[in-house]
Protein backbone atom coordinates (compact mmCIF):
# COMPACT_ATOMS: atom_id res chain seq x y z
CA UNK A 1 0.00 0.00 0.00
CA UNK A 2 1.16 3.49 -0.78
CA UNK A 3 0.65 6.85 1.76
CA UNK A 4 -2.34 8.71 0.57
CA UNK A 5 -0.59 11.71 1.48
CA UNK A 6 2.88 11.55 -0.31
CA UNK A 7 3.17 8.07 -2.33
CA UNK A 8 5.50 6.35 -0.13
CA UNK A 9 5.36 3.07 1.23
CA UNK A 10 2.58 2.68 3.72
CA UNK A 11 3.14 1.29 7.30
CA UNK A 12 -0.45 1.67 8.58
CA UNK A 13 -4.22 1.61 6.70
CA UNK A 14 -6.85 3.57 8.21
CA UNK A 15 -9.88 1.72 6.63
CA UNK A 16 -12.41 4.28 9.02
CA UNK A 17 -10.76 7.26 6.75
CA UNK A 18 -9.90 4.87 3.33
CA UNK A 19 -6.14 6.13 3.99
CA UNK A 20 -3.13 4.44 4.36
CA UNK A 21 0.45 6.31 5.94
CA UNK A 22 3.59 6.07 5.76
CA UNK A 23 5.61 6.74 9.15
CA UNK A 24 5.68 10.63 9.08
CA UNK A 25 2.32 11.26 7.63
CA UNK A 26 0.25 8.81 10.09
CA UNK A 27 2.41 10.75 13.18
CA UNK A 28 0.93 14.02 11.32
CA UNK A 29 -1.90 12.77 10.83
CA UNK A 30 -1.69 11.48 14.93
CA UNK A 31 -0.60 15.07 15.78
CA UNK A 32 -4.14 16.83 13.67
CA UNK A 33 -6.24 14.32 15.73
CA UNK A 34 -4.84 15.48 19.18
CA UNK A 35 -4.72 19.15 18.41
CA UNK A 36 -8.11 19.25 17.26
CA UNK A 37 -9.09 17.65 20.42
CA UNK A 38 -7.74 20.16 22.33
CA UNK A 39 -8.40 22.72 20.70
CA UNK A 40 -12.39 22.26 19.87
CA UNK A 41 -13.19 21.23 22.84
CA UNK A 42 -11.02 23.49 24.68
CA UNK A 43 -9.57 21.16 26.98
CA UNK A 44 -6.50 23.70 28.02
CA UNK A 45 -3.95 25.92 26.56
CA UNK A 46 -0.68 25.56 25.64
CA UNK A 47 0.97 27.17 28.36
CA UNK A 48 -0.75 25.43 31.09
CA UNK A 49 0.77 22.44 33.47
CA UNK A 50 -1.25 19.28 32.58
CA UNK A 51 -0.97 16.48 35.02
CA UNK A 52 -0.86 13.10 32.62
CA UNK A 53 -2.08 9.89 34.71
CA UNK A 54 -0.06 7.23 33.43
CA UNK A 55 -0.16 3.35 33.70
CA UNK A 56 2.75 2.38 32.05
CA UNK A 57 0.21 0.83 28.75
CA UNK A 58 0.31 2.35 25.72
CA UNK A 59 -2.32 4.96 25.64
CA UNK A 60 -1.16 7.07 28.78
CA UNK A 61 2.45 6.83 27.85
CA UNK A 62 1.58 7.71 23.95
CA UNK A 63 -0.08 10.60 25.30
CA UNK A 64 2.45 12.07 27.71
CA UNK A 65 5.05 11.56 24.99
CA UNK A 66 3.16 13.13 22.58
CA UNK A 67 2.44 16.24 24.59
CA UNK A 68 5.78 16.56 26.25
CA UNK A 69 7.32 16.51 22.51
CA UNK A 70 4.92 19.13 21.43
CA UNK A 71 6.09 21.60 24.35
CA UNK A 72 3.45 20.84 26.52
CA UNK A 73 4.25 21.70 30.63
CA UNK A 74 3.56 18.06 32.17
CA UNK A 75 4.01 16.19 35.17
CA UNK A 76 3.35 12.44 35.38
CA UNK A 77 1.37 10.99 38.08
CA UNK A 78 1.77 6.77 39.03
CA UNK A 79 -0.39 5.33 41.23
CA UNK A 80 0.96 2.15 42.84
CA UNK A 81 -2.25 -0.30 43.57
CA UNK A 82 -0.15 -2.86 45.12
CA UNK A 83 -0.97 -5.60 42.56
CA UNK A 84 1.60 -7.38 42.92
CA UNK A 85 4.11 -8.14 40.22
CA UNK A 86 1.60 -6.00 37.36
CA UNK A 87 2.09 -2.86 39.41
CA UNK A 88 5.88 -3.59 39.83
CA UNK A 89 6.49 -3.93 36.04
CA UNK A 90 4.27 -1.01 35.08
CA UNK A 91 5.82 1.32 37.56
CA UNK A 92 8.99 0.55 36.39
CA UNK A 93 8.10 1.52 32.73
CA UNK A 94 7.12 4.54 33.93
CA UNK A 95 10.02 5.65 35.82
CA UNK A 96 12.29 4.35 32.82
CA UNK A 97 10.02 7.06 30.61
CA UNK A 98 10.06 9.61 32.64
CA UNK A 99 13.70 9.40 33.35
CA UNK A 100 14.62 8.64 29.67
CA UNK A 101 12.52 11.77 28.81
CA UNK A 102 13.84 13.83 31.36
CA UNK A 103 9.82 14.18 32.57
CA UNK A 104 8.80 14.47 36.23
CA UNK A 105 6.84 11.75 37.49
CA UNK A 106 4.63 11.78 40.58
CA UNK A 107 4.58 8.36 42.42
CA UNK A 108 1.37 7.46 44.93
CA UNK A 109 1.77 4.08 46.71
CA UNK A 110 -1.48 2.73 47.87
CA UNK A 111 -0.14 0.56 50.28
CA UNK A 112 2.23 3.54 51.96
CA UNK A 113 -1.04 5.73 52.17
CA UNK A 114 -3.85 3.21 53.05
CA UNK A 115 -1.97 0.27 54.60
CA UNK A 116 -3.50 -2.24 52.12
CA UNK A 117 -2.63 -3.24 48.35
CA UNK A 118 -5.55 -2.63 46.56
CA UNK A 119 -7.08 -6.41 46.06
CA UNK A 120 -6.66 -6.82 50.29
CA UNK A 121 -8.67 -3.24 50.42
CA UNK A 122 -10.89 -4.75 48.02
CA UNK A 123 -11.45 -7.97 50.06
CA UNK A 124 -11.83 -6.21 53.53
CA UNK A 125 -14.96 -4.36 51.89
CA UNK A 126 -16.44 -7.22 49.69
CA UNK A 127 -16.15 -5.45 46.67
CA UNK A 128 -14.25 -6.10 43.12
CA UNK A 129 -10.96 -5.03 43.01
CA UNK A 130 -12.22 -3.18 39.79
CA UNK A 131 -14.57 -1.30 41.37
CA UNK A 132 -12.32 -0.34 44.59
CA UNK A 133 -9.12 0.58 41.61
CA UNK A 134 -11.67 3.05 40.13
CA UNK A 135 -12.61 4.36 43.42
CA UNK A 136 -8.40 4.84 44.59
CA UNK A 137 -7.39 6.04 41.11
CA UNK A 138 -10.33 8.81 41.35
CA UNK A 139 -9.52 9.83 44.74
CA UNK A 140 -5.28 10.11 44.56
CA UNK A 141 -5.62 11.90 40.89
CA UNK A 142 -7.81 14.29 41.73
CA UNK A 143 -6.05 14.88 45.67
CA UNK A 144 -2.27 15.27 43.71
CA UNK A 145 -3.81 17.58 41.13
CA UNK A 146 -5.08 19.89 43.58
CA UNK A 147 -1.73 19.92 45.14
CA UNK A 148 0.45 20.09 42.16
CA UNK A 149 -2.38 22.72 40.88
CA UNK A 150 -2.27 21.92 37.90
CA UNK A 151 -4.89 23.53 34.93
CA UNK A 152 -6.10 19.77 34.12
CA UNK A 153 -5.63 16.09 34.29
CA UNK A 154 -5.48 14.34 30.97
CA UNK A 155 -5.71 10.40 30.71
CA UNK A 156 -5.02 8.15 28.09
CA UNK A 157 -8.82 7.12 27.46
CA UNK A 158 -8.94 6.40 23.47
CA UNK A 159 -11.84 6.12 21.13
CA UNK A 160 -12.01 2.50 21.55
CA UNK A 161 -12.37 3.01 25.35
CA UNK A 162 -14.97 5.84 24.89
CA UNK A 163 -16.91 3.84 22.17
CA UNK A 164 -17.33 0.90 24.60
CA UNK A 165 -18.22 2.65 27.62
CA UNK A 166 -20.82 4.05 25.83
CA UNK A 167 -21.79 0.77 24.47
CA UNK A 168 -22.51 -0.53 28.24
CA UNK A 169 -24.06 2.44 29.52
CA UNK A 170 -26.64 2.58 26.71
CA UNK A 171 -27.15 -1.36 27.34
CA UNK A 172 -27.32 -0.98 31.08
CA UNK A 173 -29.21 2.54 30.59
CA UNK A 174 -26.78 4.09 33.25
CA UNK A 175 -28.49 7.61 33.19
CA UNK A 176 -25.78 9.72 35.18
CA UNK A 177 -22.91 8.17 33.52
CA UNK A 178 -24.37 9.00 29.97
CA UNK A 179 -25.39 12.55 30.89
CA UNK A 180 -21.43 13.24 32.32
CA UNK A 181 -19.35 11.07 29.56
CA UNK A 182 -17.66 13.72 27.60
CA UNK A 183 -13.83 14.07 26.21
CA UNK A 184 -13.50 17.35 29.02
CA UNK A 185 -15.00 17.04 32.47
CA UNK A 186 -15.03 20.38 34.12
CA UNK A 187 -13.65 21.20 37.33
CA UNK A 188 -16.34 21.62 39.61
CA UNK A 189 -16.28 22.56 43.63
CA UNK A 190 -12.89 21.12 44.37
CA UNK A 191 -12.54 18.12 41.12
CA UNK A 192 -9.76 18.81 38.79
CA UNK A 193 -10.72 19.61 34.96
CA UNK A 194 -10.13 15.55 33.29
CA UNK A 195 -9.76 15.79 29.46
CA UNK A 196 -8.83 12.91 26.82
CA UNK A 197 -7.21 13.94 24.44
CA UNK A 198 -7.22 10.85 22.40
CA UNK A 199 -10.10 9.84 22.00
CA UNK A 200 -10.97 10.39 18.58
CA UNK A 201 -7.70 8.04 17.94
CA UNK A 202 -8.75 4.10 18.07
CA UNK A 203 -6.41 1.67 19.91
CA UNK A 204 -4.89 -0.17 16.89
CA UNK A 205 -3.87 4.04 16.38
CA UNK A 206 -2.23 4.87 19.36
CA UNK A 207 -0.47 1.19 19.34
CA UNK A 208 0.94 2.29 16.22
CA UNK A 209 2.27 5.51 18.24
CA UNK A 210 3.98 3.78 20.45
CA UNK A 211 5.46 1.13 17.88
CA UNK A 212 6.80 4.16 15.81
CA UNK A 213 7.80 5.88 18.26
CA UNK A 214 10.09 3.25 20.32
CA UNK A 215 8.23 3.72 23.19
CA UNK A 216 8.71 1.24 25.78
CA UNK A 217 5.35 0.31 27.27
CA UNK A 218 3.18 -2.53 29.32
CA UNK A 219 1.59 -5.10 27.02
CA UNK A 220 0.21 -7.53 29.99
CA UNK A 221 -2.53 -6.30 31.10
CA UNK A 222 -3.96 -6.07 34.79
CA UNK A 223 -4.68 -9.53 36.04
CA UNK A 224 -7.84 -8.17 36.93
CA UNK A 225 -9.21 -7.26 33.95
CA UNK A 226 -8.87 -10.91 32.34
CA UNK A 227 -12.81 -11.90 31.33
CA UNK A 228 -14.14 -8.14 31.77
CA UNK A 229 -17.08 -7.03 29.52
CA UNK A 230 -15.75 -3.92 28.52
CA UNK A 231 -13.30 -6.32 26.59
CA UNK A 232 -16.06 -8.24 25.09
CA UNK A 233 -17.35 -4.70 24.23
CA UNK A 234 -14.59 -3.94 22.00
CA UNK A 235 -13.79 -6.75 20.34
CA UNK A 236 -17.69 -6.95 19.36
CA UNK A 237 -17.40 -3.17 18.00
CA UNK A 238 -14.13 -3.46 16.37
CA UNK A 239 -16.46 -7.09 14.49
CA UNK A 240 -18.53 -3.96 13.31
CA UNK A 241 -15.98 -1.67 12.54
CA UNK A 242 -14.31 -4.18 10.01
CA UNK A 243 -17.75 -4.48 8.31
CA UNK A 244 -18.49 -0.95 8.48
CA UNK A 245 -15.37 1.33 9.58
CA UNK A 246 -16.19 4.61 11.08
CA UNK A 247 -18.74 2.66 13.17
CA UNK A 248 -17.15 3.25 16.16
CA UNK A 249 -16.48 7.00 15.45
CA UNK A 250 -19.92 7.70 14.15
CA UNK A 251 -21.41 6.14 17.37
CA UNK A 252 -19.26 8.19 19.72
CA UNK A 253 -19.29 11.26 18.07
CA UNK A 254 -23.11 10.55 17.21
CA UNK A 255 -23.58 10.54 20.72
CA UNK A 256 -21.56 13.70 21.61
CA UNK A 257 -23.50 15.52 19.71
CA UNK A 258 -26.91 14.67 19.41
CA UNK A 259 -28.10 12.48 22.25
CA UNK A 260 -25.49 13.77 25.35
CA UNK A 261 -27.55 17.28 25.48
CA UNK A 262 -30.81 15.92 26.13
CA UNK A 263 -29.00 13.17 29.18
CA UNK A 264 -27.19 15.94 30.61
CA UNK A 265 -30.70 18.31 30.78
CA UNK A 266 -32.48 15.21 32.40
CA UNK A 267 -29.56 14.27 34.86
CA UNK A 268 -27.99 17.50 36.15
CA UNK A 269 -24.36 16.67 38.03
CA UNK A 270 -24.38 16.09 41.63
CA UNK A 271 -24.29 18.82 44.34
CA UNK A 272 -20.12 18.43 45.51
CA UNK A 273 -19.43 19.25 49.48
CA UNK A 274 -15.76 18.86 50.69
CA UNK A 275 -15.96 15.11 52.88
CA UNK A 276 -15.85 15.70 56.84
CA UNK A 277 -12.94 13.70 56.93
CA UNK A 278 -10.35 14.50 54.05
CA UNK A 279 -11.64 17.82 52.48
CA UNK A 280 -12.20 16.35 49.02
CA UNK A 281 -15.18 16.95 47.23
CA UNK A 282 -18.02 14.55 48.21
CA UNK A 283 -21.22 14.24 47.42
CA UNK A 284 -22.17 12.86 50.61
CA UNK A 285 -20.37 14.20 53.82
CA UNK A 286 -17.95 11.35 54.25
CA UNK A 287 -16.56 10.57 50.97
CA UNK A 288 -16.77 7.31 49.27
CA UNK A 289 -12.88 6.94 49.80
CA UNK A 290 -13.17 7.59 53.35
CA UNK A 291 -15.87 5.09 54.01
CA UNK A 292 -13.91 2.55 52.19
CA UNK A 293 -11.21 3.11 54.17
CA UNK A 294 -12.67 3.19 57.30
CA UNK A 295 -14.97 -0.21 56.56
CA UNK A 296 -11.42 -1.86 56.01
CA UNK A 297 -10.02 -0.74 59.04
CA UNK A 298 -13.13 -2.35 60.94
CA UNK A 299 -12.93 -5.37 58.76
CA UNK A 300 -9.35 -5.72 59.56
CA UNK A 301 -9.79 -5.17 63.60
CA UNK A 302 -12.27 -7.44 63.60
CA UNK A 303 -10.12 -9.94 62.23
CA UNK A 304 -7.57 -9.29 64.79
CA UNK A 305 -9.47 -9.16 67.35
CA UNK A 306 -11.06 -13.12 66.62
CA UNK A 307 -7.58 -14.40 66.10
CA UNK A 308 -6.70 -13.08 69.81
CA UNK A 309 -9.79 -14.82 71.09
CA UNK A 310 -8.77 -17.74 69.11
CA UNK A 311 -5.36 -17.57 70.57
CA UNK A 312 -6.71 -17.07 74.22
CA UNK A 313 -9.45 -20.27 74.31
CA UNK B 1 7.86 -18.32 9.08
CA UNK B 2 7.68 -17.97 12.73
CA UNK B 3 4.89 -15.81 14.09
CA UNK B 4 5.34 -14.41 17.77
CA UNK B 5 1.96 -13.45 19.28
CA UNK B 6 3.12 -10.90 22.15
CA UNK B 7 1.27 -9.62 25.16
CA UNK B 8 -0.67 -12.39 27.48
CA UNK B 9 -0.55 -15.29 25.49
CA UNK B 10 2.69 -15.35 24.31
CA UNK B 11 2.72 -18.01 22.01
CA UNK B 12 5.27 -18.67 19.23
CA UNK B 13 3.94 -20.31 16.04
CA UNK B 14 5.26 -22.02 12.66
CA UNK B 15 3.08 -20.84 9.66
CA UNK B 16 4.08 -21.74 6.15
CA UNK B 17 4.54 -18.73 3.61
CA UNK B 18 4.39 -17.31 1.44
CA UNK B 19 1.02 -15.28 2.06
CA UNK B 20 -0.30 -11.97 2.78
CA UNK B 21 -0.87 -10.31 6.38
CA UNK B 22 -4.22 -10.39 6.11
CA UNK B 23 -3.77 -13.97 4.73
CA UNK B 24 -1.80 -14.72 7.62
CA UNK B 25 -5.00 -12.83 10.20
CA UNK B 26 -7.49 -14.92 8.80
CA UNK B 27 -5.52 -17.94 9.47
CA UNK B 28 -4.52 -17.22 13.03
CA UNK B 29 -8.35 -15.68 13.73
CA UNK B 30 -6.91 -12.90 14.65
CA UNK B 31 -8.88 -9.38 13.43
CA UNK B 32 -7.17 -6.25 11.49
CA UNK B 33 -8.60 -3.73 13.78
CA UNK B 34 -7.80 -5.53 17.24
CA UNK B 35 -4.00 -6.30 15.85
CA UNK B 36 -0.72 -5.52 14.40
CA UNK B 37 1.72 -7.10 12.28
CA UNK B 38 5.53 -6.26 12.82
CA UNK B 39 8.37 -7.40 10.50
CA UNK B 40 11.75 -6.16 11.81
CA UNK B 41 10.56 -3.28 13.65
CA UNK B 42 8.71 -2.25 10.73
CA UNK B 43 4.68 -2.05 11.18
CA UNK B 44 3.24 -3.92 8.37
CA UNK B 45 0.15 -2.86 6.10
CA UNK B 46 -2.45 -5.79 4.99
CA UNK B 47 -1.03 -6.43 1.62
CA UNK B 48 2.58 -7.13 2.56
CA UNK B 49 3.69 -10.56 1.36
CA UNK B 50 5.50 -12.99 3.50
CA UNK B 51 8.14 -15.56 3.61
CA UNK B 52 8.71 -18.38 5.28
CA UNK B 53 12.11 -16.96 6.53
CA UNK B 54 10.24 -14.13 7.96
CA UNK B 55 9.98 -13.52 11.56
CA UNK B 56 6.78 -11.62 12.71
CA UNK B 57 5.59 -9.80 15.74
CA UNK B 58 1.92 -10.02 16.46
CA UNK B 59 0.54 -6.87 18.93
CA UNK B 60 -3.00 -7.09 20.15
CA UNK B 61 -4.34 -3.73 20.15
CA UNK B 62 -7.39 -3.95 22.61
CA UNK B 63 -6.41 -3.46 26.40
CA UNK B 64 -7.95 -1.66 29.77
CA UNK B 65 -10.53 -3.83 30.62
CA UNK B 66 -12.72 -3.05 34.46
CA UNK B 67 -14.81 -6.06 35.73
CA UNK B 68 -18.42 -4.27 36.95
Amino acid sequence: MKCRRCGEVAVIDLPRHNAAFCKPCFLEYFARQVQQAISKFRMFARHHRVMVAVSGGKDSLALWHWLASHGQPTVGLYIDLGIAEYSRVSRERCEAFAQRMGLQLEVVDVRQETGFSTPALAARVRRTTCSVCGLVKRYFTNRTARRLQVAAVATGHNLDDEASTLLGNVLHWQMGYLARQHPVLPAADGLVRRVKPLFTLTERETLAYCLLQGIDFLEEECPHARGATSILYKELLNRLELISPGTKHQFLLGFLRRARPSFSQAEPPPELGACRECGEPSTAEVCAYCRMLSGARRADDAFATKENKGGIT
Amino acid sequence: MQVRLRGGRQEVIQVRGPLTVRQLAKQLDLDLESHLFVREGRVLTPDVRLGDDDQIEVYRAISGGTRR
